[in-house]
């Protein structure tokens, strides 16, 4: 499973139980629609349930992963955590305090608290404006630190993430897309804050580079301890990174538990073809593939019963009419599939 | 990706000829009391309408000043106009359209359709009706023109706006805490500067277009201040007998609006090359 070098051995930790660490973030029936209004006469309005009853919790100092095909609503609900779009209904209770609806000065308190790491390296930086003051502006905006202090930091927080502090005076286009990456990671860093999103930090980069970026993520863990909601449609990163891994599809998870109860025990049909879809460096390993027929539904038609029912090669004739609830299987473990 | 901009640039001929042009008109401008040959507002009633001489290189007006004199400081309220009112326009267009395609929703209808509103005057007609109302001074004819002249600035800066609030990196500002302020002034509108900088060009052009016919129809630049357009006036009446008097400042018209385009086109082909379709 794991084909990425290791920069430390701490990875074979016994997996955080959820009850013995304080829960940092509570998500509680989450929704989150778009509505698309379409027809130039007859207005047709037409609702997209991108996140659709989300409720996980997020333990201090855990990386929770999140994965699902492109389309699930990962990155939305990811979106939807770091208050980037407001939730249709649900809570979000960080720290133990709703923050779903949170405006102005307390939305900016927020904001110290909770940063996200975006896909894209080379969108994700403004082009006009230099390295020391992308990572810099949070410093300016939460009036953190000024002048000789700012700059201080600045390249405090350029060496912590592997760059060089000279490095600060440079344009994002001189840098190359794992550099862009770390100069992203700074700048989330400059809040020091307690939850980080990370949505597809490497999807964007060489295999090689990803290491690097993966690596990286997990010593700032240590030494900052941060908790992250890691959003990946890569299994193998996900497997890698996290304590505990959430799978989504067309909205809503399917499938929740600790990471070894996920890879090596998957109770869910689509947890086990995206697992038998992972290459596998051993070219002698025998593995069953289970295909998945066809693409992920349309989100504006989404099928009857069970969302996935359509490309379930276990189908059931119940799995057409009644959605299965997530249910605890074993300890810490949920899955909502109406198989045993 | 500056070198590639001055490099697609220079190797445009007719951007680089347009931006000698536009040089050699400021040079000219500003140096206008040392190179101007005579006082251009001396009258010399015994050599009027003289014919381009040695000493007259442009010959006189029928008032016997020097054609060439008036026509070198009368580039100066080209300028004039030409900046000023484009510096108006780009002001109140930037602004209106960096608030249409930031906030949208009902902000951008009612701005867009104050802009409907604003296109659908012939605005030539709509200075011409101002300037009959107000006096006609080099200044309100700059304000006027600079008012009248904003709406293509507004929708180009919406049109950005809207295409780059989107992006990561603005989303990444609002994370951090950055307000609609910043997140306008800091993230968004540096990105969206190429085009309104082309645009700017181009309505500098357009600015001093209009200068020069309001000063032909005696609404603009009062005499005896020299402009290229009030100088052409003086020009017509004597057509027949004075073909000078119409033909420089003509071209010098001519000439710079020339210029001020193919610049302007030239820095929008340079900028990105997909544009030029």
């Amino acid at each position: 499973m794991n084909t990425f070098p290791q920069e430390n051995t701490t990875n074979g930790q016994p997996v955080k139980n959820a009850g013995s660490a304080p829960v940092l973030l509570d998500v509680v029936d989450l929704k989150k629609y778009f509505h698309v209004v379409s027809g130039l006469f007859t207005r047709r309005r037409s609702t997209v349930k991108a996140v659709d009853g989300i409720s996980l919790s997020v333990v201090k100092g855990e990386t929770l992963g999140l994965v699902g095909e492109s389309g699930c609503g990962k990155s939305t609900l990811g979106r939807v955590i770091a208050r980037l779009e407001t939730p249709t209904d649900g809570m979000i209770l960080f720290d133990g305090n709703n923050v779903a609806d949170i405006e102005s000065s307390e939305l900016r308190n927020f904001r110290k608290r909770v940063q996200l790491i975006f896909q894209d390296p080379y969108s994700s930086l403004n082009p006009r404006m230099s390295t020391g003051s992308i990572v810099g502006e949070a410093l300016v905006i939460h009036n953190i630190a000024k002048g000789k202090e700012r700059k201080r930091r600045v390249s405090e927080l350029l060496k912590t993430v592997g760059l060089t502090e000279e490095q600060a005076d440079r344009y994002p286009h001189e840098f190359s897309g794992g550099q862009r990456q770390r100069i992203g990671i700074a700048r989330a860093l400059s809040v020091n804050p307690d939850l980080i999103i990370a949505d597809e930090p490497v999807s964007a980069l060489d295999v090689s580079i990803q290491a690097q970026i993966l690596n990286l993520l997990k010593r700032l863990q240590r030494e900052f301890g941060l908790t992250y909601i890691f959003i990946s449609h890569d299994l193998s990163v996900v497997g890698h990174v996290s304590d505990r891994i959430a799978v989504m599809y067309l909205g809503k998870i399917v499938e929740l538990g600790e990471k070894s109860q996920i890879l090596q025990t998957p109770l869910h049909p689509y947890t086990r073809a995206l697992l038998s879809a992972v290459p596998m460096p051993d070219p002698r390993s025998k593995k069953t593939r289970i295909p998945l027929a066809g693409d992920i539904p349309s989100p504006f038609a989404p099928p009857s019963g069970c969302a996935f029912h359509p490309r379930c090669p276990f189908r059931m004739d119940i799995c057409s009419t009644l959605e299965p609830e997530l249910t605890q299987r074993e300890d810490g473990h949920f899955a909502a599939c109406h198989l045993p | 990706m500056k070198t590639d901009f001055w490099y697609r640039f220079f190797r445009n001929k007719l951007a680089v000829a347009g931006g000698i042009v536009v040089v050699a008109l400021f040079a000219v401008s500003l140096l206008a009391p040392w190179i101007a040959p005579c006082d251009p507002n001396e009258i010399n009633i015994d050599r009027v309408l003289e014919s381009p001489s040695s000493e007259h290189l442009l010959g006189t007006d029928q008032l016997g000043r020097d054609v060439l004199s008036r026509m070198i400081w009368g580039s100066r309220i080209s300028l004039k106009v030409g900046f000023v009112a484009t510096g108006i326009a780009i002001l109140v267009g930037a602004v209106l359209g960096a608030v249409a395609g930031y906030y949208g929703r009902w902000v951008d209808s009612v701005i867009m359709r104050f802009v409907d509103v604003m296109l659908c005057f012939p605005s030539f007609f709509l200075i011409l009706a101002v300037i009959a109302l107000l006096e006609p001074s080099i200044w309100n004819i700059m304000i006027v023109i600079g008012l009248t002249g904003w709406m293509g600035i507004t929708r180009l800066v919406r049109a950005d706006f809207i295409s780059l609030k989107e992006r990561d990196f603005v989303q990444a500002a609002r994370v951090i805490g950055a307000g609609d302020g910043r997140i306008i002034f800091r993230h968004i509108l540096p990105n969206a500067m190429a085009s309104v900088l082309v645009a700017a060009t181009l309505g500098v052009a357009g600015a001093i277009l209009t200068e020069s016919a309001l000063s032909f129809l005696g609404i603009g630049v009062q005499p005896p201040t020299p402009s290229w357009g009030n100088i052409l006036t003086a020009g017509k009446d004597n057509i027949d007998i004075a073909w000078w008097l119409s033909l420089y400042p003509g071209l010098a018209i001519l000439i710079t609006v020339l210029g001020y385009n193919l610049l302007g086109e030239g820095i929008r082909d340079s900028l990105d090359p997909r544009l030029r379709e």
